[in-house]
């Protein structure tokens, strides 16, 4: 395969740009850096330039074929051209019409009211066509702003449920810390009962047993 | 009202789409038609070398994107998802070409006559013209005797214009497997000029040309 030898070719020291990159080269799909490099290459390079030469010439030989110019123009996507339409139909049926019925100035007065009437439509239209344009605008802007009132109202009712809920659980909180110190209280109290009862018992014990050392220090007789 | 219009057409492809497969919008359709059609048609006259046909295959291919809005997603490129259904249908009808064993009557048919002012070869001399032609039609022939998937490779990367990095998401291949099918299908292109009188199921009626223009 060619591109598979062009891929492994080295000259000497020089590795050849793979013939994948020399496709985007030739296709203007390179940076501009490495694009002096492949030019440099290229001027030092004889295979490489031969190669590049025999491609370049199927790229030339591949512009000959030229395709069929298009004959028709299609342009029906054109709302306006079917206003053109209409408006030439009008205009010439109106036209028409004149010719039959009226004297000339009777018929450019109608062709005149049938201009204006169709000028008066498209202006309609156009006007129509804006209203709409509005319309949808508005309502779209007024969707938005009622969603997102909604979501804000939504953000509030949250935030004001999580703080009554806040508040209750501190109240409670409160309650019976309140509770709890009133225990505390009790203990404390009780606890400072206890000590004055066992300070006086030991006093009493103190002053019950204050003789004994007199009695152990007299000699039996 | 113009500058409605102008807004309209501002729309990108993709955006258009949008609104052809969430509202069925006939208009952004008749819009995507206008603006694509040319590419399509040229897509399909050189992948079939049959300009006949490619109008029809045209017609298809946009019928098929209207049957397939609803698959379409927004997060890829309209482009890419229409090269491919006409790709597709370019390969579908090649099938069957093979298959019945046919051989294009393009351009041939209408011998130097009809076929001349069809050509977008105005600015040239009547001789000069003709010259062209005959070299346009020993590409075509060329080209038509490449394998299918290098030929998609050379008409999106020479005709169409896309970079490498698209025709490779439009063929589901890695970047440089498209590049390798150019190098190929050039290479290919310049032994099959150079050849172009062997035998080939079709190559009478190119002597026979030839033999007329001498």
């Amino acid at each position: 395969m060619q591109s598979q030898d062009s891929t492994n070719r080295t000259a000497g020291a020089v590795k050849h740009p793979d013939a994948t990159e020399w496709m985007a080269f030739l296709y203007g799909e390179v940076a501009p850096e490495r694009k002096r490099e492949l030019e440099t290459h290229l001027a030092e390079c004889g295979d490489c330039a031969a190669e590049l030469t025999n491609w370049r010439s199927g790229m030339t030989a591949l512009d000959d074929w030229k395709l069929p110019v298009k004959r028709r123009t299609p342009h029906r996507a054109l709302p306006v051209l079917k206003w053109a339409a209409a408006a030439a139909l009008v205009l010439g049926a109106g036209f028409l019409a004149g010719r039959q019925f009226s004297p000339a100035r009777a018929e450019l007065a109608e062709l005149k009211a049938s201009v204006a009437q169709l000028a008066e439509s498209v202006q309609r239209e156009r006007v129509n066509l804006t209203n709409s344009v509005n319309v949808a605008t508005a309502a779209a802007n007024a969707e938005t702003l009622r969603l997102l009132s909604g979501y804000s109202q939504l953000q509030a009712g949250q935030r004001i449920t999580d703080q009554q809920a806040i508040a209750l659980a501190m109240r409670n909180f409160e309650t019976r810390l309140g509770r709890l110190r009133i225990e505390l209280e009790t203990v404390a109290l009780n606890t400072e009962n206890g000590f004055e009862q066992t300070r006086e018992n030991m006093t009493r014990l103190a002053s019950f047993s204050a003789p004994l050392p007199n009695e152990t220090d007299t000699p039996r007789p | 009202m113009s500058r409605l219009i102008t807004s309209l057409f501002a729309a990108s492809d993709e955006q258009t789409m949008w609104r052809v497969k969430t509202q069925d919008d006939p208009q952004a359709f008749a819009r995507l038609v206008a603006r694509w059609e040319g590419p399509i048609r040229r897509l399909c006259a050189r992948m079939t070398g049959d300009t006949h046909r490619a109008e029809d295959l045209t017609q298809t291919a946009f019928a098929r994107v209207f049957a397939a809005r609803a698959d379409w997603q927004p997060s890829g490129k309209f482009s890419t998802f229409l090269w491919r259904i006409a790709l597709n249908l370019c390969h579908d009808e090649l099938r069957k070409t093979k298959r019945r064993g046919e051989c294009s009557l393009e351009g041939l048919e209408d011998g130097n006559g009809s076929a001349a002012d069809l050509f977008a070869t105005d600015d040239l001399s009547p001789d000069a013209q003709a010259d062209v032609r005959e070299r346009g039609e020993l590409v075509r022939r060329a080209m038509q005797e490449l394998p299918a998937h290098y030929r998609a490779v050379v008409v999106l990367r020479h005709y169409e214009h896309l970079k490498f990095h698209e025709i490779a998401e439009v063929l589901g291949i890695p970047e440089g497997t498209a590049k390798s099918r150019m190098v190929e299908a050039l290479t290919q292109l310049n032994r099959l000029l150079k050849h172009v009188n062997e035998d080939t199921p079709c190559n009478h009626k190119i002597q026979r040309t030839e033999l007329r223009a001498l």
